[in-house]
């Protein structure tokens, strides 16, 4: 079985391409390529040079530290998020051809690829002698801290289903002693290291596991999140810097203080999926802590304090098809989806999509992702909403994210 | 094009008094047009455009040509009547790494509190000789009955 829902009557990638001719051929492979993940040659990895290319990464959703490379970039500058998944059963081939780094499917040189550039701070060590890379993660043009590596809605057991920060944190814990929380005194060291390489990011990203513990809900998660950004925000002479938090769906007040007392200048919370039934069944701790319409309402309030174009809602792009709860057709899940991504867009709320891939360490390992027409539409769908309501997505775009493939196409 | 077009279009664009204008069109078709002190050739022979500003339409355009395979036109126009056409289409983006960064860190030594959005590699495709005495000799030579009769009178 492919960890995809192939069939007969699925489109392939060409057919999509021409299905679509008003959506670049680069977004399409990106989305597929995210979607059905890869395979590194021997070729591909001999390739790799970890003089200078990224290889280890800690962040919240995995750990790694072979020799593989971390991901890839495209030649319009865009990166694919993907990583070997051992389920998969046709994934594209990264190889080495007459020396050029390509991508392979069935058999066809598809694209030229590159791999990501290791930052400088990688190679660094704090004053307390922890390796910088163990402290933020990098993408090509960001900066990422994840200050909390567990979440707590898996204390009853109640963790989003498709979520491998649980599982990530449990393994890294028993094989790395990695560490439930990072120090300020390690970030702020770690965020003036990087600065240092002129020219390399353009974004801070904060996110960490959800923390409903508190006087009010989420107060501690708000409490490390105000220290964490005031700890990077001593390497700025702005007051605001360029830079995203992921984090619960915060209150008013909470939202107040995030956006007063530091430097942040714009917001996401997670939605994952945009219905109620399948949000409560999905993700069972947010819809006990907090809940559906009410999530919804703190992300539209977000809107007046950070301001339109700085607040988005995250999803699990596909996940609403999972089976047994999720839609029944793909065609009614983008129904209701652009729909409610609509209602968001109509308050200023923006909407992204990730690829879902079903990871090891997810309670939906063993389901399939939905077709590769569907990742198109709902791609081209979400940027749509974002020019009818004139919504910028700057904020989580190629350079700042690299993961949607709905606001790679705000580039044009 | 002519020989010498194709030949010379690399010494005018290496002249620092050569003027350089870059056209791409949007979606729409619409064209746009920048005036441009950073296009030159790197050290493998591409042509290069630095694109300050993210937020820039020629960049959005830029983008469109790549994805779309959409050509676009750079003037180069030299102080002795020199003009000729490039017409390309962008090949690669390059945003991160070390080159961008090289780009980076001369764009700062140039521009006070200046900013690299993009290092854009053009496959150029067409030479085009567009001075104007050459126009005028391929048309009095091959479009002879287009002239003015007065330009031909006693």
């Amino acid at each position: 079985m492919s960890n995809t829902r192939a069939s007969v009557t699925e489109l392939s990638r060409k057919e999509v391409e021409e299905l679509f001719p008003e959506v670049p051929p680069l977004v399409i492979l990106k989305a597929d390529v995210q979607r059905r993940t890869v395979r590194y040659t021997e070729r591909a990895v001999a390739a790799v040079d970890p003089k200078i290319h990224q290889v280890q990464g800690r962040w919240i959703y995995t750990e790694k530290n072979d020799l593989s490379p971390e991901s890839l970039l495209l030649r319009d500058g865009s990166s694919i998020l993907t990583a070997p998944l051992d389920t998969a059963e046709n994934p594209y081939i990264v190889d080495v051809i007459d020396g050029r780094k390509v991508l392979v499917d069935q058999g066809e040189i598809v694209e030229d690829v590159d791999y990501w550039h290791k930052p400088d701070f990688y190679d660094k060590v704090t004053s307390s002698g922890k390796p910088m890379w163990h402290i933020a993660h990098a993408r090509p043009q960001r900066i990422e801290f994840n200050p909390y590596s567990n979440c707590r809605f898996w204390d009853n057991g109640k963790g989003c289903k498709f979520c491998s920060i649980a599982s990530t944190y449990t393994k890294g814990r028993r094989e790395s002693a990695k560490p439930l929380n990072l120090e300020l005194q390690d970030i702020s060291e770690t965020t003036r290291e990087a600065l240092k390489q002129k020219g390399r990011f353009t974004g801070v990203f904060i996110t960490g596991g959800s923390i409903p513990q508190g006087e009010n809900v989420f107060d501690d998660e708000v409490d490390l999140y105000v220290d964490v950004l005031q700890a990077i925000g001593e390497n700025f002479r702005t007051k605001k810097f360029p830079s995203q938090l992921l984090g619960s769906a915060f209150s008013e007040k909470q939202l107040e203080r995030l956006y007063t007392k530091t430097g942040l200048m714009s917001y996401t919370s997670d939605l994952e999926v945009l219905d109620e039934k399948t949000f409560n069944w999905i993700c069972p701790g947010k819809a006990e802590w907090v809940g559906y319409k009410e999530w919804k309402r703190r992300l539209i309030n977000a809107v007046g304090i950070f301001g339109k174009g700085f607040v988005s809602a995250g999803l699990v792009g596909g996940v609403e098809l999972a089976k047994p709860h999720g839609f029944a057709t793909e065609e009614e899940a983008l129904r209701i989806t652009l729909d409610e991504a609509e209602s968001l867009a109509e308050q200023g709320v923006s909407t992204v999509a990730c690829v879902w891939v079903p990871y090891a360490g997810t309670v939906f390992h063993k389901q399939k992702q939905p077709s590769l027409r569907y990742y198109v539409e709902l791609a081209k769908g979400l940027q749509g909403l974002r020019k009818k309501y004139a919504l910028d997505i700057e904020m989580d775009n190629y350079r700042r994210c690299g993961n949607h493939p709905d606001s790679d196409l705000a580039r044009i | 094009m002519t020989l010498n077009a194709k030949l010379e279009w690399k010494n005018l664009l290496a002249q620092p008094q050569t003027v350089a204008l870059l056209t791409a069109a949007d979606a729409n078709g619409e064209p746009h047009t920048v005036l441009t002190d950073s296009l030159h050739l790197d050290s493998d022979g591409h042509l290069v455009y630095l694109e300050y500003l993210e937020s820039s339409q020629i960049n959005k355009n830029l983008v469109r040509s790549l994805w779309f395979k959409k050509k676009i036109s750079v003037t180069l126009l030299g102080t002795d009547g020199a003009n000729i056409q490039l017409k390309g289409i962008p090949s690669h983006v390059i945003v991160a790494g070390p080159l961008f960064e090289s780009y980076y860190r001369s764009v700062r030594d140039k521009i006070d509190d200046g900013d690299l959005s993009t290092v854009w590699q053009i496959d150029v495709l067409d030479v085009i000789d567009e001075s104007w005495q050459i126009r005028k000799e391929d048309q009095d030579l091959n479009h002879a009955i287009v002239a003015h009769l007065d330009r031909l009178s006693k």
